[in-house]
């Protein structure tokens, strides 16, 4: 994974306490687009599924960087 | 340390206003034809089955502002392209347009959707208790969803290749703050048909805000949900169409539409938390027959029978046979033995049979007398039971 995209998500995984976070964030609103995010980070993996009602606004950032990055590098 | 969130590792919409399905035909398409165009939707690629689970109606839900203020209280905030909710406040309740149209139409529609609850329903807002109104627009960048959170609505400016900005359809305002009153009253479960009949409300009340504020007959109107959504250049006039389901877009890009119209037709799937935006097709169909049945404006018989069934006889779990004898019930006792005929034969028509004798059902009168059921429906809400008195002044 290239820098700065490295550093940028690492804060993010950081301030989010992502690990340490529930596997299932979902509002169960009507109309929210879900996501499910894993991660691993050498010896741990974990995954969250949490969607646009979320209050949590790192998650949707990191989520939204990630698919910045993706569509970077699909040029 | 090794960190990867890789692109498969994010997924997206189970049930966004945009239905799961054109998402997922637009992950399938060749790279090279329109590039870009998989990679945005995988970001919006439903969730599998597996994850699903039980839906508790109310969670999301979160403490309601109410207002002792008498009409709609609207505030408009500006995201500013980021996440955090609401926002800057850009208009309030009588502030004269701010030339931004996303937020104008944005304060436009929450004006039409609360005026038509209010003086054909009665309904003093969302929760019939005066709740504010407030919506985000601006909301992230290139966001291809409009929803109700269930404090507010948040608007996307669409990604402008699929989507224009998401305030231009004012029946997609009115449906997804329909959400904010199904859940008040029925609550009926985001799953399956019960799901599908929760899309079908909206699509339902979201088409008669339209249809009102244009002042239009049930012949006239054009029944479409989402008119003016898809960018220029997209094959399609909107996203679901309650005339002819199935036929409001066949592009390339984005797939066509699945909606069936007849139980023949019914769509078993997993996705889509059980195709709650694809057999809403029959039910609408069922309304928009019903309509034209009654003739006049659909808001006037149709919609009061819909939404007297919606807020006060239908249960969270209901299917659709269940709906379908609820509403005729609604109609028998709104409209009298004609009016039953009319809804009944209008869910006969998509393959639903209901079989309630309507010999037994009052006859219409000015003012209905409220029915009593032995046992009240379970109510998503608790405060559900007190509906029958939250009705606008």
């Amino acid at each position: 994974m290239p820098e700065p995209l490295r550093s940028t998500l690492s804060v993010l995984v950081e301030r989010a306490s992502f690990f340490a976070l529930a596997g299932e964030l979902r509002s169960r609103m009507p109309d929210v687009t879900q996501y499910r995010v894993r991660i691993e980070d050498d010896d741990r993996a974990h995954e969250v599924i949490f969607d646009d009602a979320c209050d949590d606004t790192t998650l949707l950032e990191l989520v939204e960087r990630v698919a910045e990055a993706t569509r970077a590098a699909a040029g | 340390m090794r960190r990867t969130a890789t692109h498969e590792q994010v997924h997206a919409p189970i049930h966004t206003i945009v239905p799961p399905h054109i998402f997922k035909h637009l992950a399938g398409l060749p790279d090279e034809h329109w590039p870009g165009l998989a990679d945005r939707a995988l970001e919006s690629m439903a969730l599998a089955a597996e994850m699903r689970a039980e839906r508790c109606a109310m969670a999301g839900v979160t403490a309601l502002r109410e207002t002792s203020a008498v009409g709609a209280q609207r505030t408009v905030f500006d995201a500013k392209h980021g996440f955090t909710l609401p926002g800057n406040v850009v208009r309030r309740e009588g502030e004269a347009s701010t030339g931004d149209e996303t937020v104008d139409e944005a304060y436009d529609a929450l004006g039409a959707t609360y005026t038509y609850f209010s003086k054909v329903h009665k309904r003093d807002s969302i929760d019939g208790r005066g709740l504010r109104l407030d919506a985000t627009v601006h909301y992230r960048r290139s966001f291809n969803n409009a929803f109700w959170n269930g404090r507010q609505m948040v608007f996307g400016d669409g990604d402008g290749e699929i989507f224009g900005r998401f305030t231009r359809s004012l029946d997609i305002i009115g449906h997804e703050l329909t959400h904010g009153v199904t859940q008040y009253e029925a609550g009926l479960d985001y799953q399956d048909q019960s799901g599908a009949l929760n899309e079908h409300m909206s699509d339902v009340f979201g088409s008669l805000v339209k249809q009102y504020s244009l002042k239009q007959t049930a012949k006239k109107a054009d029944w479409l949900i989402g008119e003016g959504l898809w960018a220029p250049g997209i094959k399609g006039k909107a996203l679901r169409s309650m005339k002819a389901p199935g036929t409001a877009y066949d592009d390339p890009r984005i797939g066509s539409d699945p909606q069936p119209a007849h139980m023949d037709d019914y769509v078993s799937t997993d996705d889509d938390n059980g195709g709650v935006h694809i057999n809403s097709g029959i039910p609408n169909h069922a309304f928009y027959l019903a309509a034209v049945a009654f003739g006049g404006r659909a808001w006037v018989k149709a919609g009061a029978v819909w939404y007297h069934a919606l807020t006060q006889t239908l249960r969270r779990d209901a299917d659709f046979a269940r709906a379908a004898a609820a509403i005729v019930d609604a109609a028998g006792a709104k409209f009298g033995k004609a009016g039953a005929v009319i809804v009944r034969e209008a869910w006969k028509k998509v393959g639903i049979e209901v079989r309630t004798s309507t010999s037994r059902l009052p006859r219409a009168k000015k003012s209905p007398k409220r029915r009593v059921r032995p046992r009240g429906p379970r109510r998503a809400n608790p405060l559900g039971a007190e509906r029958g008195h939250r009705r606008a002044s």
